[in-house]
């Protein structure tokens, strides 16, 4: 009877499980209880049996589906006097984490700085990644209605006309279209010249871009819509305040941009940059002051392209409907008889996409190169967690005794996992509180890097609120999945040998989890260090190209006096006299100009004619686009960029004499083929231009090119009004910096003075993604490897203490010190073997995508594999061998004894 | 937190028979089905799944509570939760039996014809 009514009563339990777990948990027992008492009375009264189960299980089924599936419709009306609700619960959880944490210190302070340097890596990354393509742009009011707007063919974009812009601006219903162009720019205050990044724009881009002014106004009435007859600008809050002192008697004041007086009408509110807020940009003027502001420039050039459109959608309408009125619009205005070249004809479209603070070209590969910083990044957080979470777990074997207590008196496993998850989140969260203070150190460090770009740079990287929501997001998360295995593992007991107190044999499984956890860190530090030894390797690599030049002791200084409205007579005469007072310093071996630098991301190109000679896809004597730059008689000699035949550019090479280019030896090799050059022409511009001089092939635009054709041409016969001052010295060339200013200074002190670098650093943009790269992965790599080297130490201590019985015994069965090194770091490097197998083959796959930035050094590279093999191993056996030898020299008497 | 009661009016009869059966003394959950039995001559039969169903909504919204008194030792089996009703719960009770005087004493239900006890 008894036995059988145990029966009944477990397929009753078993039942049970419909009901959702509180429910069981709470009232589970209780029901159990009725249930008997009421199959007690069923029995003595005889009733029927089979009605009685089917009642039951039918109560049981209704009953646990509402328990499950009603939602309570509201609160409850009066507060519950006891049980634990989940805040309650969370709480209690909270304060005896906290106590937990409190109690073992040094782990806690070990682990929150390893997860604050995990959680500082991504953080500093993101807030890099935030601050260039994320944050939305400063001050403008709902950046998320705004487009860009480019003209079009099937692939590329050119910028619009002033024309092409109106036709838009004009018919467009779907989205009002404006215009701006950035512009450098030079003003001179009392003081002397600044060269502030302008920009030039239409009536509506304030409106457009919802800018309300700080301070006055800004453009109105005539002043865009007469041409040339109001000279006003509005300037930046920045520029306001480090120029003016903040002065609000600014607006009204008068001030000299490019040697013409304008009038300040208005201050932009604080932070605003325009549409791309990476550049500073400092002053605005109206589009009809055009022709005040750039040489030569005329709004109603059809044949101009120069302006960047901006407009913002108007409502309820749809990117998709926006795209297809702009490219409706561009089809009309292409076909219609606008005075514009006949091959931008093909520009029938237009592409519309997100305002995103970069231009659209650009967006794409830099998040794609942020994307890879931040995956390296992420790796790093990986190895601390991974750190972190076997660190947990040692401490969850040696709480065994605490836990198989509670779980013998009662606590529910669920209960209890809640509690040890809540004691990795809280461990993670103040990781991650931690990591968001190295962030702010790391962007710092990061804004002091010195880039070699000439545009004025205003990014903030200070982790703002999203990044900071960010981090403790990832540190959330991360302790969750780093905690959960651990307290899984921890909550699985053998009762009876943890209530002992036998913490030796701590378990397979558990042994297990924790040799799989050093394995994973091994593995992606592997990774890690893989991709910094391959950069540094293209990096060194980089270095090592010859560019066919000589980089080493020349200074540059970059001029633009177009800017300053000198025309071509008073410029002329100005780079005469500068060169002249340059090349009578004592250091100064020589110095020339060049309009474009090799190797500095500018280029230029123009379109020739060669009798005879038909480009691909083109009839005989047809125009093809090569590569130049405009150089003075000095340039070839401050570069050493020696001659193979005829002659170099010469002073006689003026505008009287006939027209002549020096040609590079691939120029030569591919249109004047069995000949050596001399005295060959080319049509530029109906100008018969003749080749006297041949030079050696060098590098342009990037260090892994194949030698492309290249001209160069007189600058005397090349009006440029911006070029670059190159000068060879005996000395430092950054030390010529005082004296090329003074020299600026003594023939024109309204000239903004010139920041002067040297070619090595103006050439070395080109190696800037190696360099960031060398750098973040170095410094994440190293990072990774001493993470990875302190998890090795921390399990094999606390495996070796573990085992200090079973090494006690061996000791005493005659074991010498030599064989228990042997097995304790046996253990150790066969995981590491293990983690660096499986390391090597990710490191592969994942190198992969470094290809790119490479520079032709393979991923397979044996260099960098064995010598990252060979530093992680060696990296491993010293963190093995010092817990090993500490296990050697234990006495064997004292470690039976204690266990 | 609504603390008008009232808000909670009409109770589901289940509700009521079970708060009812708290009024004059602390019960465990097979006290309160075969009370609730008795009073109803057989009529509502709560099997365990749907009283405890019951018993934890009303300990939810604050109407009963488990006990820490016990009954007389001989009486009490030590494994069991007592309910008891809350302040709250007995205001309710009261409110509800109010409101079905209020019906009772109502024109339609004294128009309604006396039915025969049955035999």
């Amino acid at each position: 009877m008894s036995m059988r009514a145990t029966f009944a009563e477990r397929i009753y339990a078993s039942m049970m499980r419909l009901y959702p777990r509180d429910f069981r948990e709470r009232y589970g027992d209780d029901m159990l209880d009725y249930f008997r008492d009421r199959l007690r009375d069923q029995r003595t009264r005889g009733l029927n049996m089979p009605r009685f189960w089917i009642r039951a299980f039918c109560d049981l089924v209704t009953s646990a589906a509402h328990e499950r599936f009603t939602p309570r419709a509201a609160p409850p009306p009066f507060p519950t006097p006891h049980g634990d609700s989940m805040l309650q619960a969370l709480i209690h959880d909270l304060s005896f984490s906290g106590r937990m944490l409190r109690k073992n210190p040094v782990i806690t302070a070990v682990a929150v700085l390893i997860i604050a340097l995990g959680t500082g890596a991504v953080s500093t990354i993101f807030s890099v990644a935030n601050a260039v393509i994320l944050r939305p742009l400063p001050a403008v009011d709902r950046v998320s209605d705004l487009v860009v707007v480019e003209r079009a063919q099937r692939s590329g974009t050119i910028s619009s006309s002033y024309r092409y812009y109106e036709y838009l601006a004009a018919n467009a219903k779907t989205a009002n279209v404006a215009a701006w162009s950035a512009l450098p720019l030079t003003v001179s205050l009392g003081s002397g010249g600044l060269a502030p990044l302008g920009d030039i724009v239409s009536a509506n881009y304030f409106d457009v871009l919802g800018v309300r002014p700080a301070l006055g106004r800004f453009f109105v009435g005539d002043e865009v819509r007469v041409p040339d007859a109001y000279p006003v600008v509005v300037i930046s809050y920045g520029f306001w305040q480090r120029q003016f002192a903040g002065d609000s008697s600014v607006v009204g004041r008068d001030l000299l941009v490019n040697g013409r007086k304008f009038t300040i009408v208005g201050v932009t509110p604080r932070g605003f940059s325009g549409v791309y807020p990476v550049l500073q940009t400092d002053v605005w003027a109206p589009l009809m002051m055009l022709a005040e502001l750039r040489q030569r420039g005329r709004l109603d050039n059809p044949g101009s392209a120069w302006l960047d459109l901006i407009a913002r959608k108007s409502p309820n309408v749809s990117r998709d409907q926006i795209a297809a009125e702009m490219t409706a619009l561009t089809k009309q205005f292409a076909t219609s008889s606008s005075g514009e070249p006949s091959d931008w004809k093909i520009f029938d479209r237009a592409r519309v996409s997100s305002a995103t603070g970069l231009p659209p070209d650009a967006s794409t590969p830099v998040a794609g190169f942020f994307a890879l910083l931040l995956a390296i990044s992420g790796l790093v957080l990986l190895i601390a967690s991974v750190n972190v979470a076997s660190m947990l777990l040692a401490r969850a074997v040696v709480r065994r005794r605490e836990i198989a207590v509670r779980l013998a008196l009662g606590a529910a496993r669920g209960r209890l996992i809640r509690q040890l998850v809540t004691e990795s989140v809280t461990l993670f969260v103040i990781g991650g509180v931690a990591g968001t203070l190295v962030a702010i150190w790391g962007t710092r460090l990061l804004e002091r890097i010195d880039l070699p770009v000439e545009l004025p740079l205003a990014v903030d990287l200070a982790p703002d609120v999203r990044a900071l929501a960010f981090t403790l997001m990832v540190a959330l998360l991360t302790g969750v999945a780093f905690g959960l295995a651990p307290a899984l593992q921890a909550s699985r007991l053998d009762f009876a040998s943890a209530l002992r107190g036998d913490t030796a044999g701590s378990g397979r499984s558990r042994s297990r989890l924790r040799n799989a956890l050093i394995v994973g860190q091994v593995a992606l530090s592997l990774v890690l260090l893989t991709a910094s030894g391959l950069f540094v390797r293209a990096l060194d690599r980089g270095r090592r190209v010859d560019p066919g030049f000589d980089v080493s002791n020349v200074a540059v200084a970059g001029f633009n006096v177009g800017t300053a409205g000198y025309d071509e007579t008073r410029g002329r005469a100005f780079y005469d006299a500068l060169v002249a007072r340059i090349s009578s310093l004592p250091t100064v071996l020589h110095a020339g100009y060049a309009r474009l630098l090799p190797l500095s991301m500018t280029n230029s190109g123009t379109d020739i004619s060669i009798d005879g000679f038909s480009p691909p896809g083109k009839r005989s004597g047809d125009s093809f686009t090569v590569m130049i730059d405009e150089v003075d008689p000095g340039y070839l000699d401050v570069t050493r960029l020696p001659l193979v035949a005829g002659r170099g550019i010469m002073a006689s090479d003026n505008r009287t004499a006939p027209s002549v280019a020096v040609a590079n030896q691939a120029f030569v090799k591919r249109y004047f083929p069995n000949s050596d050059g001399i005295g060959r022409t080319f049509k530029l511009n109906d100008t018969t231009v003749t080749i006297v001089g041949v030079v050696r092939d060098s590098k342009f635009k990037k260090l892994d090119e194949a030698a492309e054709p290249f001209l160069f041409f007189p600058f005397a016969q090349h009006w440029r009004s911006n070029v670059n001052l190159v000068v060879r010295t005996s000395r430092d060339p950054a030390s010529l910096g005082p004296a090329i200013r003074e020299a600026v200074r003594a023939i024109d002190p309204n000239l903004p003075m010139p920041a002067v670098t040297t070619l090595q650093q103006a050439t070395s943009v080109v190696l800037l993604p190696q360099r960031v790269a060398v750098a973040v992965t170095g410094v994440l790599g190293i990072l990774g490897l001493l993470l990875a080297a302190v998890g090795i130490y921390g399990v094999l201590s606390f495996s070796a203490a573990q085992r200090s019985s079973e090494i006690g015994i061996r000791v005493a069965l005659g074991a010498v010190r030599r064989d228990v090194l042997r097995l304790v770091v046996g253990e150790g490097m066969r995981l590491v073997g293990v983690g660096m197998a499986i390391g090597l083959a990710l490191a592969l796959l994942a190198t992969q995508a470094l290809k790119p930035f490479l520079f032709g050094v393979s991923p397979f590279d044996p260099v960098t594999i064995v010598a990252i093999g060979g530093t992680l191993a060696s990296v491993a056996l010293l963190a093995s061998y010092l817990p090993a030898r500490r296990a050697a020299s234990a006495d064997p008497a004292i470690s039976l004894r204690r266990s | 937190m609504t603390t008008d009661p009232r808000q909670l009016l009409p109770l589901r009869p289940v509700d009521f028979l079970l708060l009812l059966a708290l009024v004059e003394q602390e019960q465990h959950g097979y006290g309160l089905a075969q009370a609730i039995a008795n009073a109803t001559d057989g009529l509502v039969r709560l099997e365990p799944g749907n009283l405890y169903r019951v018993i934890k909504r009303l300990a939810d919204d604050g109407l009963i509570a488990e006990s820490s008194k016990r009954p007389a030792p001989e009486l009490d089996d030590e494994r069991r939760r007592y309910y008891k009703l809350t302040a709250a719960g007995a205001k309710v009770a009261a409110l509800e039996a109010q409101r079905l005087r209020t019906v009772l004493a109502s024109k339609p239900v004294r128009a309604l014809k006396p039915l025969m006890e049955p035999a």
